[in-house]
C-alpha cells in the first residue's frame, strides 16, 4: 500500500490527550465535517473542523485533508495549542435540575428510538449494546449518556459503572463505538456532553438549554439517545 | 395581600400557543415556552417510562 | 366528491391543523379541506361547508380529516399528504431546530426559577388541571383557554385566592402587566390607569381609546367572562380592584365588562367609594346608574375611555362626554353620503365584547338583533350558522373555537361568512371589527378587504360595509396601513366600535 506521506496537515488545536509525538495516521473513514484516523496503536483519532466536535484524541484543522480511506496522512501537531480537555471530573449535579433532566427520558418515545424503548427495562444495558440506528448505534449512545451521569456523580466506579466495566464483551458493537466505550471508561467525555455538565454546574439556564440543543442537533439520533441515557442515569443517582 | 407580580412585572411560563411566547420575547418579557402535550399522548409508553424512572431509583 | 377519515385519540394543536388545511387546499384538484376535532360543533361546521357527515362516529378526542375534490385519486393523494404533514410538517424544515423547550412545568421552573405567571392556551379540557398544577407551584395564571367547566373555574379561583395568587380567565384573551402585553393586546403607552376587564376586547378597546387620547395604562387585568356571575362571586375582579385601588402607581381605575351580578356589582362599588380613587365603570348594557364623582358610570367602551382619559388628564368628564356625543351628527351625515338603505344588518365579530356593544348600540337606535351571544335570551339564534333578519354573530364563541384557532388569529371562516352574506338579497349593511395587536393576525385588513371585494362581485352596491379597527399606531400590523387597505376596498372605517355600530344604525332606513 503506498504511503502518501505528502498529505500533511497542521492542526490549529488538539485535545489534551492527543499524542504529539505521533505523526502518521491511517485514514479510516471520511465524513462531511470529520475524518476518523487510526494511530499506529490502532486507536481512533479524529480530525474535526468545528469546535463543538472536540472529544478525546481530536485535532481541529482549518480544512479536512483530501484523502481516501486506507490512505495515510501526516498530522504535525507539535505547535498546536490545547483546544479541549476531555477529562471527566466528578462534580455532582445540582438537584434543582432533576425535573428538567428527567424530561429527556422521553426521547425514547421518539419513533426512531422506539427500538431502544422496547428493550430498556431500567436496569439491564446488555440488550442495548450495538442496537439501533446511527453510525454509532443509538443503544451505545444511550449507554454512554447513562454512564456519564454516574461518573459525573462519583469519582470511583459505582455499581452501575463497575457492572458495565466487568460485563461488557468486546466485539459486541462496531469498533468505533467500542473505542468510545474505552475512552469513557478512561473518564474521557466528548465536548457536547461536557458542555451540558459544565452548564448544569454553573447553574446557567441559558447555557443548559443551548447545550441541550447542541446535543439534539448532533447526528440523526445520537444526541437524543445520549440525552435519554443521561437522563435515566441522572434519575438513578440524583 | 399584595400581588407582587404587579410590581415585579411578568416572568412567564407559556403553555400552548407559541405565538404568545414569541410576542413576549419581542417585548423583552422573561419567558419559557413549554413543549406541552396532553397526558394521554403515548400513554402506554409514558407509563412505561414513569415505571422505569421509579424502578431505576430503587435499584441503585 | 368527498373523503373523510378519522384519526383516533389524537391531539394536534390548532396552528398545525390550520396550516395543514392550508397546504391541502393548495393541492391541485382539492376544492376544500378541513381538519377538526370530532366535536358536535365541528360536525355542524363540516356540514355547513358541504360535507356529508352522516355515519361519522368521531369523538371529541378524534381528529377528522375531511377533503373534497375532483376525483378519487385526488382524494387519495390529499389524505396521504395530510397524514404526512401531520406527522412531519413541511414548514418545520424551514424553521430552525430552535431552542430546547422544556416539556413540563417542573422542567420550565428549573430553567426559570423566578417565574410568576403561567400563560395557558391549551385545549380547554386539559387547561383546568394544568392551571391547578401551576397554582400549586405558586404561579399566577392567565387562562386564555375557554371550554373550562364552571366548577373548575371556581375551584381554581378559591385555591388561588388562599395562596394570594390571581387566576385571570378562563376565556381571558388579554392581560397587561406593567405595560407588557400577554395574549391579544395592543402596543400602547404606559400610564397611570389600571383596568379590570371581564373580557378581552372590552379591555383592548378601552386600552386603545385611552392611548388615542394620550393616556397610558399600567395594568389591564382580565378576569374571564364568568367571574362576575353570582356562582363565582367576582373573586378575581374584587382582588384586582382592591389591588389597583391601593396601588399608588394607579391614579384612575377602570372596570369594564358586561354587567355583574348585583351582589358583585355592589361589592365593587362599595370598595371604590370607600377608597375615593377616581374610577370609571363601563358596564356595557347595564342599568343606568348615576355618576357619584369621583365614580363615573358609562354604558359604552369609548365613552368609558373618554371619561377615564379626562380624569387622568385632570379635565372635565362632562365636557369629554358631550364632545363624544357631538360626533353623532357627523355619523348621520356620513350615513347620508354613503346612502341609507332598507334591509338587514349582519355583524361579523371576532371580539365578544365588541359584538355585545354593537348589539346594544343598535338596540338603542331601535334595531333589534339576533345573535349567538345575545344580551337578551329571546334573541338567541337557533343556528349560529344561519343568521336571520338583523343578526350580529360572535365568531369567538365556543361553538366556533373548539379545535380551531381564535378568529382574531385566523380569519378564514369569518371571511367565508362575509362572502356568504353577500348572497343574501335582503342584507344591506355588514358590520365587523378588525382587531390588531400582539397575538392577532399579521394582516387582517387585507384578508377582509379581499373578502369585501369578492362580496361586491356578488352584491354590487347593495351592501354598505362598516368597520372599526381596535388598534394603535405601534401595533405590529401598522394601524394606518390597515386603515388604508380597508378604505380602499370601500369600507367605512370608524374611530371606535360604538361609532361604527352607530353609523350602521344610521345607514338602515326604516
Amino acid at each position: 500500500m503506498s504511503r502518501m506521506r505528502d498529505i500533511r496537515t497542521r492542526p490549529l488545536s488538539v485535545s489534551a490527550d492527543w499524542n504529539k509525538s505521533l505523526e502518521e495516521y491511517k485514514v479510516v473513514s471520511v465524513y462531511r465535517r470529520t475524518v476518523n484516523l487510526e494511530d499506529t496503536d490502532g486507536r481512533r483519532c479524529t480530525l474535526i473542523t468545528e469546535q463543538e466536535d472536540f472529544s478525546s484524541r481530536t485535532a481541529l484543522v482549518e480544512s479536512l485533508p483530501v484523502a481516501e480511506e486506507g490512505s495515510f496522512v501526516s498530522v504535525a501537531a507539535e505547535d498546536a495549542k490545547i483546544g479541549y480537555n476531555p477529562s471527566l471530573q466528578a462534580a455532582g449535579i445540582c438537584k434543582k435540575w432533576r425535573p428538567l433532566i428527567l424530561e429527556w427520558q422521553s426521547f425514547l418515545a421518539d419513533d426512531d428510538l422506539a427500538v431502544l424503548a422496547d428493550v430498556w427495562d431500567g436496569v439491564n444495558w446488555r440488550p442495548l449494546v450495538g442496537l439501533g440506528p446511527g453510525l454509532t448505534p443509538a443503544g451505545d449512545d444511550f449507554i454512554y449518556g447513562r454512564l456519564a451521569a454516574h461518573m459525573r456523580l462519583f469519582e470511583d466506579d459505582d455499581s452501575v459503572v463497575s457492572d458495565f466495566r466487568r460485563d461488557y464483551r468486546r466485539g459486541s458493537t462496531s469498533k468505533l463505538a467500542e473505542g468510545f466505550y474505552d475512552d469513557l471508561l478512561a473518564r474521557k467525555i466528548w465536548k457536547r456532553g461536557r458542555a451540558l455538565l459544565d452548564a448544569l454546574a454553573a447553574n446557567d439556564a441559558q447555557r443548559v438549554l443551548d447545550a441541550v440543543k447542541c446535543l439534539i442537533d448532533w447526528g440523526h439520533s445520537s444526541g437524543r439517545a445520549w440525552l435519554a441515557g443521561f437522563a435515566f442515569g441522572a434519575g438513578e443517582v440524583l | 395581600m399584595s400581588l407582587r407580580i404587579l410590581k415585579e412585572g411578568p416572568k412567564v411560563i407559556n403553555f400552548g400557543i407559541e405565538a404568545f411566547y414569541e410576542d413576549q420575547k419581542k417585548q423583552g418579557v422573561p419567558s419559557v415556552h413549554v413543549d406541552w402535550k396532553p397526558p394521554m399522548m403515548n400513554a402506554s409508553l409514558m407509563e412505561k417510562l414513569r415505571k422505569l424512572q421509579q424502578g431505576g431509583k430503587k435499584k441503585i | 366528491m368527498q373523503r373523510i377519515e378519522i384519526i383516533r385519540s389524537s391531539y394536534y394543536d390548532s396552528v398545525t391543523l390550520m396550516l395543514v388545511a392550508k397546504e391541502l387546499n393548495k393541492l391541485a384538484g382539492v376544492t376544500s379541506s378541513s381538519l377538526v376535532m370530532g366535536t358536535e360543533a365541528n360536525y355542524n361546521i363540516l356540514a355547513s361547508g358541504g360535507f356529508d357527515v352522516d355515519g361519522i362516529d368521531a369523538t371529541p378526542n378524534d381528529l377528522i380529516i375531511a377533503v373534497m375534490g375532483e376525483d378519487e385519486s385526488v382524494l387519495d393523494g390529499a389524505l396521504k399528504t395530510a397524514k404526512e404533514y401531520i406527522a412531519s410538517p413541511p414548514w418545520k424544515k424551514e424553521m430552525s431546530a430552535g431552542d430546547y423547550r422544556p416539556k413540563s412545568l417542573d422542567g420550565a421552573l428549573a430553567v426559570q426559577k423566578d417565574s410568576n405567571i403561567a400563560v395557558i392556551s391549551v385545549a380547554g379540557r386539559y387547561a383546568g388541571d394544568l392551571a391547578m398544577d401551576c397554582i400549586g407551584k405558586g404561579l399566577n395564571v392567565m387562562l386564555f383557554s375557554d371550554n373550562v367547566p364552571l366548577e373548575k373555574e371556581i375551584e381554581l379561583k378559591r385555591t388561588a385566592s388562599e395562596k394570594g395568587l390571581l387566576v385571570m380567565g378562563p376565556d381571558c384573551g388579554t392581560v397587561i402587566i406593567r405595560g407588557k402585553a400577554l395574549g391579544f393586546a395592543n402596543a400602547c403607552p404606559v400610564g397611570p390607569v389600571g383596568i379590570v376587564a371581564a373580557a378581552g376586547t372590552g379591555l383592548q378597546e378601552v386600552h386603545v381609546q385611552l392611548a388615542r387620547r394620550g393616556v397610558g395604562t399600567l395594568h389591564g387585568i382580565g378576569t374571564g367572562g364568568r367571574d362576575v356571575k353570582a356562582e363565582v362571586g367576582g373573586i378575581t375582579t374584587l382582588t384586582a380592584v382592591k389591588e389597583l385601588l391601593s396601588d399608588d402607581e394607579i391614579e384612575t381605575l377602570v372596570v369594564v365588562g358586561k354587567p355583574p351580578a348585583k351582589e358583585v356589582e355592589d361589592k365593587i362599588l362599595d370598595l371604590v367609594k370607600r377608597s375615593g380613587k377616581p374610577s370609571v365603570f363601563g358596564f356595557i348594557g347595564g342599568q343606568t346608574r348615576c355618576d357619584e364623582p369621583p365614580v363615573y358610570i358609562c354604558s359604552e367602551l369609548e365613552e368609558t375611555a373618554c371619561v377615564a382619559a379626562a380624569l387622568a388628564k385632570g379635565e372635565d368628564p362632562a365636557m369629554a362626554r358631550s364632545d363624544l356625543k357631538a360626533k353623532e351628527q357627523g355619523l348621520k351625515n356620513r350615513a347620508e353620503e354613503i346612502g341609507r338603505r332598507k334591509g338587514y344588518i349582519r355583524g361579523l365579530f371576532s371580539g365578544g365584547t365588541l359584538c355585545y356593544e354593537a348589539q346594544l348600540v343598535l338596540a338603542n337606535h331601535g334595531i333589534d338583533t339576533w345573535s349567538n351571544a345575545p344580551f337578551s335570551k329571546e334573541k338567541k339564534l337557533e343556528n349560529s350558522l344561519k343568521p336571520v333578519a338583523h343578526s350580529i354573530i360572535d365568531y369567538g364563541e365556543d361553538e366556533f373555537t373548539q379545535g380551531r384557532l381564535h378568529p382574531m388569529m385566523d380569519l378564514t371562516f369569518r371571511c367565508e361568512r362575509l362572502l356568504a352574506e353577500a348572497s343574501d338579497p335582503e342584507v344591506s349593511v355588514v358590520l365587523f371589527d378588525v382587531v390588531l395587536g400582539y397575538g392577532c393576525n399579521p394582516d387582517p385588513a387585507s384578508l377582509l378587504a379581499d373578502a369585501v371585494t369578492a362580496s361586491r362581485g356578488r352584491s354590487g352596491d347593495r351592501i354598505a360595509y362598516v368597520a372599526s379597527i381596535c388598534g394603535f399606531d405601534d401595533d405590529p400590523q401598522d394601524f394606518e396601513k390597515q386603515k388604508k387597505i380597508l378604505e380602499s376596498a370601500g369600507v367605512a372605517v370608524c374611530e371606535s366600535n360604538a361609532q361604527a355600530s352607530r353609523l350602521a344604525a344610521f345607514l338602515l332606513a326604516r
